[in-house]
């Protein structure tokens, strides 16, 4: 249960100039619950359910209704962990939704240079319960998360970092070379078509840090997904398939995230293009769809949850790897275990460009507008340096 | 042979993290039925971010299969049975 006692929206207005409009938010506050929970088991803490308060922050030097932000106040745990606070950008993409709301209003013009405001009013008290249409009992219930303890350390020294650099948030992940290339193969394999898979593992705690980390030990194909040019649909008969394949493994292996392909030298190839502004592509150098975004939010909704794009470009495969840092799905690094058996030299993994799903933390301040990208059908030039 | 009126059921997400119990289900209601009631507790989503439903089929452990949303929760269902929830989710 998430208890919230205010009504949160957002206020435009450009530089120096009027207040273009408001938007009233209705936040998913899951994922910043989840994170502070896990925030509090990494941090040596006990486990807490994910349940707590939302209760606003305000802005320090203009005070209430504005906000810096907003912390989150876990229950049940003794004694209670610190809050934990999360920023405006929080709100970084209904920002960009309300913004183009205003390009569409004439407001604004596509390239126009913004700011937003985070406010908060109070409001009673609204029950997160729905009712079901049949009369029935509901409970939800806890279970403890499935961590080992061991040691880091040893970890950290036999890999070594990839991708991007990652702000004090973020919490290690170990992911073995053979993963990757078992993915590439796969979606060389299927050429146009994109396909993907789920990615096993364990949480290793040490207590002695303390932290805990995501060790990938599999993926797993998700042979029964559909796979076609711009998606993949994951059916309940692929779960069911995936299910199965972690019953048989017997490594108590737990689901840490999915993989899926954007074969994006397909993509486009009816367009005039040179090689040198397809290389410069956004699509070919890796992104994380509205699509993606969704699946993830509702499938893959605890802290620790992974998606690796493994993008088939021009040049070849390369990969990215994203995960939830303070309640937002961002691109992020990770540690490659090398395959001892394998001399190849380590894979590409995409660069270090903002994401569509993740603007630069001044965003808050005076955000650009930039379109979310709903199809990756559109082929786009690269953002500016 | 007893006649139940109604009966317990546990529930979870596709990645195992979310579990749920659902009590006093009544053996006349359906299947779908029960997977709506479950969602939210499983605090799983209906539509997704473009406004569109999810799908969810309930896959009964014991069994092995997907049950139909107009299967009857006394014909299909035991007391505390187990219940996966499977969505019908695209990546782009
Ligand atoms: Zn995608």
């Amino acid at each position: 249960m998430i208890v919230c006692h205010h009504r949160f929206l957002l206020l435009f207005q450009q530089p120096e100039g009027p207040v273009l409009g408001q938007l009233p938010l209705a936040p998913n506050w899951e994922p910043a619950v989840e994170w502070a929970a896990f925030a509090a088991l990494r941090a040596g803490g006990r486990e807490t359910p994910p349940h707590g308060r939302v209760v606003p922050v305000a802005d320090p030097r203009l005070g209430l209704p504005y906000l810096s932000g907003f912390r989150v106040e876990l229950d049940g745990a003794d004694p209670a962990p610190p809050p934990c606070e999360f920023p405006v950008t929080y709100f970084a993409r209904d920002a960009r939704r309300g913004s183009a709301a205003l390009v569409a209003a004439k407001k604004l013009r596509d390239g126009d240079t913004f700011s937003y405001r985070l406010l908060a009013v109070e409001q009673p008290e609204e029950s997160s319960a729905q009712s079901a249409a049949l009369a029935f009992e509901v409970g939800e219930e806890t279970r403890p998360l499935a961590v080992t303890n061991a040691p880091l350390p040893p970890l950290f020294a036999a890999t070594m970092p990839m991708g991007e650099t990652d702000g004090s948030s973020a919490y290690p992940v170990f992911l073995p070379q053979a993963v990757l290339t078992e993915a590439q193969a796969l979606v060389e394999a299927a050429g146009a078509r994109e396909v993907g898979g789920l990615l096993l593992g364990h949480l290793q705690r040490d207590p002695a840090l303390p932290d805990i980390g995501a060790v990938v030990t599999a993926q797993i194909p998700a042979r029964h997904a559909v796979g076609e040019a711009e998606k993949l649909t994951f059916t309940p008969e692929t779960w069911a398939a995936v299910e199965a394949a972690i019953r048989l493994r017997r490594s108590r292996e737990i689901i840490l995230g999915w993989w899926h392909s954007h074969p994006a030298r397909f993509w486009c190839q009816d367009k005039a293009c040179s090689p040198a502004t397809r290389r410069a592509c956004s699509l070919q150098r890796g992104f994380f769809s509205s699509d993606d975004l969704s699946l993830h939010e509702n499938v893959f909704a605890k802290a620790f949850h992974l998606a690796l794009v493994v993008t088939y470009a021009d040049e070849g495969c390369h990969h990215a790897l994203y995960g939830w840092n303070q309640g937002v799905v961002q691109r992020r690094g990770f540690r490659l275990l090398p395959d001892p058996t394998d001399a190849r030299p380590p894979p590409t993994v995409a660069g270090s460009a903002p994401l569509p799903t993740s603007p630069p933390a001044e965003a808050a301040a005076a955000p650009t507008h930039t379109p979310i990208r709903e199809s990756p059908a559109t082929c786009q030039p690269a953002d500016p340096p | 042979m007893v006649q139940l009126a109604s009966l317990s059921v546990t529930a979870s997400d596709v990645t195992g993290q979310k579990h749920a119990r659902a009590r006093n289900v009544p053996v006349d209601g359906s299947i779908g039925e029960l997977v709506d009631g479950l969602l939210p507790r499983l605090r799983l989503n209906s539509l997704d971010r473009s406004g569109q439903p999810v799908h969810y089929d309930a896959r009964l452990q014991r069994e092995e299969r997907h049950l139909h949303r107009t299967e009857r929760v006394g014909d299909a269902l035991l007391p505390d049975d187990h219940l996966v929830l499977h969505p019908r989710v695209v990546a782009g």
